[in-house]
């Protein structure tokens, strides 16, 4: 109960004051004054507090969402991780598969017998150009026997033991093949040189050899079957002494990729190369 | 004997590096001698028996895995081992810097020696790459030696702490 005049004069005003707002009010709601006038004092607020509502809700929402997206992108991570694995053996595989298949193409254009070997190791040092092949004597692999890809010649078994063999190659000056320029037939002996590529000596001075040319095996060494790929001539100039013409030619292999090779299991005599023999299609 | 048997372990394991792994990351041309350092190594630290012991085993095992005639390497790595020991008792080598000159004029000269042996043996059609590939040769071996001298030291304090005194 009101205790005196002045408190029912406030309760009154009170009353009043919330009859004037329900009557001023239009049909849609916030048009009246009284409405914009409570909407004017109180909006600021409530921006303020809807604006700390939300940014906390929008923390927390993110935090949640933040967590599952981290979830699921530690997840979506292990997956690509797990494909890319998957996907580099595919790769490696299929490039595996390709090499091989290309070594058993070549297994049989080849007259001889010949076995296949995965390349294990390469020169302890580097002076020398050798690398290591998984077979040795127990798989009939010995000295001197030619060493080739699909691409050309390798090199040649140069030692070996029971499991294991080791290859000079092409491209070190310790190796010399007895070579053919393909397209004008004219002999010379290639060997490896310390500088990358091979050098072609011997090569006569009236012959047409120029850069781009074909050099195979002439199979006048006894050791390498003619006709396999060697490389192409890089340049051609006249030898020392000036009775030769020689060719610097970079080989069809490419050395540091080699990863299985095919070694030819020829004669320890070397193979039939009578005079003529050679020249014969 | 319990350094000999580091000495083998020593070669075995840097062998198994020069021949496998470490092509993968330097060209093979370019590759730097390991074992080259572990002689030096050996002429700094080991007494005189068993690091010739050391230069010539490890000789022998480079020689059986690279294209070399046997004994160069074996050779050449005891002649490396008298000179590092001799250059660490006549002056102060024994700093980064000066084990890896010493390590690179080392590498140059079997750099040389090899070139020699070489040449006597046939053409090399190398003109003068020889020289900028020896120098860099050298130089990768000298700057590999600063990797792998602390490496070897903590190997060594490493195993003697297992086994226990020599």
């Amino acid at each position: 109960m009101p205790r005196s005049i002045r408190e029912i004069a406030i309760i009154l005003l009170f009353i009043a004051g919330g009859l004037v707002i329900l009557f001023s009010t239009g049909t849609k709601p916030g048009d009246s004054a009284a409405a914009r006038a409570l909407y004017t004092v109180i909006r600021p607020i409530q921006h303020a507090v809807y604006g700390i509502h939300h940014r906390i809700g929008g923390i927390w929402n993110s935090y949640f969402d933040l967590v599952g997206v981290r979830e699921e992108n530690r997840s979506l991570q292990e997956e690509i991780r797990k494909l890319r694995r998957q996907r580099s053996v595919l790769l490696f595989k299929e490039r595996e598969n390709r090499r091989l298949r290309k070594l058993l193409d070549l297994k049989r254009q080849h007259e001889f017998p010949s076995i296949a070997a995965r390349v294990i190791g390469e020169d302890a040092v580097g002076w020398y150009r050798t690398l290591f092949i998984d077979r040795g004597s127990s798989d009939g692999v010995l000295t001197e026997m030619p060493v080739t890809v699909a691409e050309g010649v390798v090199g040649r078994v140069t030692r070996n033991s029971q499991d294991m063999s080791q290859v000079t190659l092409l491209t070190d000056p310790g190796l010399t093949v007895g070579c053919r320029i393909a397209r004008t037939r004219d002999r010379g002996v290639l060997s490896g040189s310390l500088e990358s590529g091979c050098v072609l000596r011997y090569i006569r001075l009236e012959s047409d050899v120029r850069p781009g040319d074909e050099v195979v095996t002439s199979g006048m060494d006894g050791i390498f079957p003619r006709g396999l790929p060697v490389g192409r001539i890089e340049s051609v100039t006249k030898g020392e002494q000036g009775l030769f013409l020689e060719a610097r030619v970079t080989p069809a292999v490419n050395f540091s990729d080699i990863e299985e090779v095919l070694v030819v299991l020829g004669r320890r005599g070397g193979f039939d190369v009578r005079p003529g023999l050679e020249d014969r299609p | 004997m319990r350094v000999f048997t580091f000495i083998v372990l020593g070669c075995l394991v840097v062998v198994i590096v020069q021949v496998a792994s470490i092509g993968f990351v330097v060209p093979a041309a370019y590759k730097p001698d390991i074992m080259l350092i572990l002689v030096v190594w050996a002429g700094i630290r080991l007494e005189a028996v068993p690091g010739i012991v050391l230069a010539f085993f490890g000789g022998i095992v480079v020689d059986i895995f690279s294209g070399s005639p046997t004994g160069l390497f074996a050779l050449v790595y005891c002649l490396t081992f008298v000179a590092s020991g001799s250059a660490n008792s006549t002056f102060d080598i024994d700093t980064p810097v000066g084990r890896a000159l010493v390590v690179f004029v080392a590498a140059l000269l079997t750099g040389v020696f090899v070139v020699l042996t070489r040449w006597f043996a046939g053409p090399l059609g190398a003109g003068t790459y020889a020289v900028p590939a020896a120098l860099a040769k050298s130089l990768i071996t000298g700057l590999t030696s600063l990797a792998v001298f602390p490496l070897l030291d903590r190997s060594w304090a490493g195993y003697e702490k297992l086994v226990g005194e020599r």
